[in-house]
């Protein structure tokens, strides 16, 4: 009994003091010499955010770019052979039987097109001009990456970003003179006008973060239908009309709301992502 | 003086190249930081005087600016300042008992 009586005392003597070790009671940690430091640390980085900003983070990114690039690169195909290979493979010919069908129908609209632009002598529309780069890494705060290309090669912010199969990928939101950062589409708040075009709706995509993208603002009467592509579309002014964004997926109708949602299964896997491309557009207006 | 800047010298080198490896490699299999619990677990171990901490915050801090859209010190001072006071508060009101009086094997 007395012995327990020991481990009690002992604990209690130990859980009064501090990790074990008696410390001075008058030891400051916020002292006077640490606060003028960080004033001053703060005074030095305004500075460096105002006249050095873009040349540091050029600076910095252009030392560890071969290092990042080649980590990417590793990083993307172990992610991609890690993956259970043969769902991928059932995935995947489900989705080439239904393109097949899909491609039928398209080469009978294709042809009735070409007869009406013949007709109308319209001209085709121009081909986009495109900034090919490079993914280098992605932010661990944000849905955003960063890419080997910059001022010095054309990038302007808030020129989109695709990758191929004209797939949308984001936008340039930083532009350093060779690097540029570009946030993807599934980052939190981003909004983008999109349209589902077998079900003429025109709705918003919102981007949730970690990879994560809705579709919202459907209006109740619109029939929305799993798996309909929805694409970008011109009325937001910031992006071309008829980029890939993804397929309806999880379509959420409260009775009490006035606008559906549903969650959009994007179509690009950053594994795959080591090359993008920057469409070069006359005017951005929201931005 | 020399042991103190060669000590912080390896650990923002520690810092910088496990950030460049989360930024490139782990991105890919993990959206959790590595580096933000270790830089919490040297300054809640450490003793409250110890700087050690208090670098770490600062350099992780100035590494995430860099690689990020933040302006530059944004983070390098907002960890820097957390880390003095998660130090201030464990000091002064955290009591973490030993254990010294387990029997020893």
């Amino acid at each position: 009994m007395s012995h327990i009586h020991f481990i009690l005392f002992d604990f209690f003597v130990n859980f009064v003091f501090l990790r074990g070790i008696v410390y001075n009671q008058n030891m400051k940690i916020l002292t006077k010499k640490r606060i003028t430091v960080l004033v001053l640390l703060f005074f030095c980085f305004l500075i460096i955010n105002s006249f050095f900003k873009d040349a540091l983070k050029n600076f910095v990114y252009s030392k560890s770019e071969i290092l990042m690039a080649s980590l990417w690169n590793k990083g993307g195909e172990q992610a991609f052979s890690s993956k259970n290979q043969e769902e991928l493979n059932k995935k995947l010919i489900e989705e080439n039987q239904k393109l097949l069908s899909d491609l039928a129908d398209f080469q009978r609209i294709k042809e009735e097109n070409d007869f009406l632009r013949n007709s109308l002598e319209l001209g085709l529309e121009k081909d986009f001009d495109l900034i090919l780069g490079r993914v280098i890494s992605k932010d661990i705060l944000a849905d955003s990456l960063l890419v080997n290309i910059g001022s010095n090669d054309g990038v302007k912010k808030g020129f989109p970003v695709i990758i191929s199969g004209k797939v949308l990928l984001g936008k340039v939101v930083d532009v350093y003179p060779s690097y540029s950062r570009i946030i993807l589409i599934t980052q939190k708040d981003n909004l983008i006008d999109v349209e589902i075009p077998d079900s003429d709706i025109f709705a918003l995509s919102k981007g949730e973060g970690n990879l994560n993208i809705t579709l919202d603002m459907v209006a109740r009467d619109k029939e929305l239908k799993e798996g309909s592509l929805v694409v970008t579309s011109a009325m937001g002014g910031n992006y071309p009309a008829g980029l890939l964004m993804g397929k309806v997926k999880n379509i959420k109708k409260i009775d009490n709301e006035t606008y559906q949602t549903s969650d959009i299964e994007k179509v690009f896997d950053l594994s795959m992502i080591n090359n993008i491309f920057i469409i070069k557009i006359a005017e951005i207006y929201n931005d | 003086m020399i042991k103190e800047i060669f000590k912080t010298l390896i650990l923002i080198a520690i810092i910088y190249f496990l950030f460049i490896f989360e930024i490139s490699y782990l991105s890919f299999f993990t959206f959790f930081s590595i580096l933000f619990p270790l830089v919490l677990l040297i300054n809640v171990l450490e003793e409250p005087q110890g700087r050690v901490g208090l670098y770490a915050a600062f350099f992780f801090g100035l590494i995430l600016d860099i690689y990020s859209t933040h302006f530059i010190g944004l983070l390098a001072l907002s960890f820097s300042i957390s880390s003095l006071l998660l130090k201030f508060i464990l000091f002064k009101y955290v009591r973490i008992p030993s254990l010294s009086w387990m029997p020893k094997i």
